[in-house]
């Protein structure tokens, strides 16, 4: 069921509404598990068998952890806990990846690879949710959070049916305490949630499914197109993920506000972002920030006494994690290899470039650095949407080769970048005048609610009603 | 030691990596009110402290400064008091 289709707009009508009839928090909790369910059902039966394992060993063990933790026990539950979350992800999303791999090795040397294939349908929502609980009992190994003991709250953290497909990826401290207030009807939430969706829809079948018509066109035939309208590609692609993605977000977020719940920000303006280093605390901040929380920190602090070098080892191994979350794909773990090695230069020479930019005007060196992130962020996204890796080399072959720009249909290449820059005021508006440009104050609600009436007109006018999918979904 | 010659000492520490001779601490100051602080030097500082102070901490220990005090807390429990 896609967020983008009226089906969906019934079916949340519905939610709302059954949600604010019930009483009493725990009728109110189990609507919206019952609904996280019924969004997995539209997939397959199995997405629903193993989130609700997954579910019920993440609550059980979470208690048991806390109660033994003093004894050697609680340590062996603990890293169970860990195995069991880490190999149900590893098993459904990377076992054939690592199997294929290994008969490549052992090709070499020709043995015959003694694993067998096995056909994975890969459960929705799982790379999302696994690292929720992961997150969930190291918080409690460390102290950091009680274990939930209502059944249902927690089922609600880990089902709860906005977030469930493509994140944010709350935190258990963020998230389940939101789950234990009293719920009422409030105008606010309503409004400020309405909102949301209003500008995510935008960013979405707007922005975001316009360009993908141009960046389909391109990379359907890259042989065929010159350097300049492979540039321009890359650099519509790199807005339409943003839109995709920011815009998923921002509906996911609209809803669980209606709901009265609220979910993380998941991104903050990055293509403002005047390093890589910054970039990555910009963009896609729920992943980011539990990457660094839960693997790059650990790992930083045990090879402290490494220096410069221990760092470097943390970052690598944490955008390798960053990398191949998104897929069981070399292409993606390229992409976070690549992130990883521009993040060690931005470390390498931090001193050496605060020495340099010291005496230079600060606002030209600062537009610089987030001209120079941006190219690095257009070039490393290439494998990100190349179908094939061979794409992605003939894309960089091609990237400097003559010949006419092609914009395809002109109308739909206007849109396209009437739409960024739409998205790229509002971002800049509110990065350096801290205001937003779709807030208007007066004491008239008709006035206030006309930009967002003018944005459902442009989506109605503009939008794309037949885009599909939203990228994040198969991850 | 006491507590508030741990901060003292804490201070030139924080001074040295974050190379900044203005930085001033109190057992509340976290990362958000220091800028040079964040997760790519903060390694570097707990090892500067752990050398300092000639101790070990856990990684337990480490996972769970939140602020100063917390550093504070757990070196006084390893230098006495």
């Amino acid at each position: 069921m896609l967020f983008n289709s009226l089906y969906f707009l019934f079916f949340l009508t519905l939610v709302i509404i059954t949600y604010y009839l019930l009483p009493g928090n725990t009728l109110k909790q189990i609507i919206l598990i019952a609904a996280g369910g019924f969004f997995l059902l539209q997939a397959t039966v199995l997405s629903i068998v193993i989130i609700s394992v997954i579910a019920l060993f993440n609550y059980f063990i979470g208690i048991e952890i806390d109660k033994k933790r003093d004894l050697i026990i609680g340590k062996i539950l603990f890293l169970t806990g860990i195995a069991i979350n880490v190999g149900n992800l590893v098993f459904f999303k990377y076992y054939n990846f690592i199997n294929e791999n290994i008969s490549a090795v052992l090709g070499i040397f020709d043995v015959t690879n003694p694993l067998p294939f096995v056909h994975i349908i890969l459960p929705l929502g799982i790379s999302f949710y696994t690292f929720s609980v992961l997150g969930y009992l190291i918080d409690i190994r460390l102290k950091t959070l009680k274990p939930e003991r209502s059944f249902f709250a927690f089922l609600n953290y880990v089902f709860y049916f906005s977030k469930l497909l493509a994140g944010p990826i709350e935190r258990a401290q963020h998230f389940l305490p939101q789950t234990h207030e009293n719920k009422t009807l409030k105008w606010e939430n309503f409004s400020i949630g309405g909102k949301l969706i209003i500008w995510g829809f935008f960013q979405k079948l707007v922005i975001a499914d316009r360009i993908s018509i141009y960046v389909d066109t391109i990379y359907g035939n890259v042989e065929m197109h010159s350097g300049i309208t492979i540039i321009v590609c890359l650099i519509l692609y790199t807005f339409q993920i943003y839109a995709d993605f920011s815009g998923y977000t921002d509906i996911a977020r609209g809803i669980a506000r209606i709901l009265g719940y609220d979910l993380m920000e998941n991104f903050r303006r990055p293509f403002l972002a005047n390093s890589i280093t910054e970039f990555w605390r910009r963009w896609h901040i729920s992943l980011s920030s539990w990457v660094n929380d839960y693997i790059y920190t650990p790992l930083s602090l045990t090879y402290r006494n490494y220096g410069i070098y221990g760092i470097i080892i943390a970052i690598f191994i944490s955008f390798f994690i960053v990398g191949i979350w998104h897929g069981a794909l070399w292409a993606f773990v390229l992409f976070g290899l690549i992130q990883g090695i521009i993040l060690t230069i931005e470390v390498v020479t931090l001193n050496k470039r605060k020495k340099l930019f010291k005496n230079l005007p600060r606002s030209p060196v600062h537009v610089a650095g987030i001209i120079i992130t941006f190219i690095l962020i257009v070039l490393s996204l290439v494998f990100f949407r190349a179908p094939t890796f061979n794409t992605a080399l003939l894309v960089f072959e091609r990237i400097t080769s003559p010949g006419d720009f092609f914009a395809g249909t002109i109308a739909i290449f206007l849109y396209s970048i009437a739409g960024i820059a739409i998205l790229l005021t509002h971002d800049i508006i509110y990065e350096y005048f801290k205001r937003d440009i779709l807030k208007i104050r007066s004491k008239f609600f008709i006035i206030r609610s006309l930009p967002y009436a003018t944005l459902i007109i442009l989506i109605l006018m503009f939008g794309v009603f037949d885009g599909g999918q939203f990228i994040y979904f198969k991850f | 030691m006491e507590k508030h010659e741990i901060l003292n000492q804490l201070t030139g520490i924080f001074r040295e990596v974050f190379q900044n001779p203005s930085i001033t601490i109190n057992p509340a100051t976290d990362a958000s009110e220091i800028d040079e602080w964040d997760s790519l030097n903060h390694a570097t500082l707990v090892s500067k402290v752990e050398k300092h102070f000639n101790i070990r901490f856990k990684l337990s220990e480490m996972l769970n400064f939140k602020n100063v005090g917390n550093m504070c807390d757990a070196i006084e429990k390893k230098v006495g008091g």
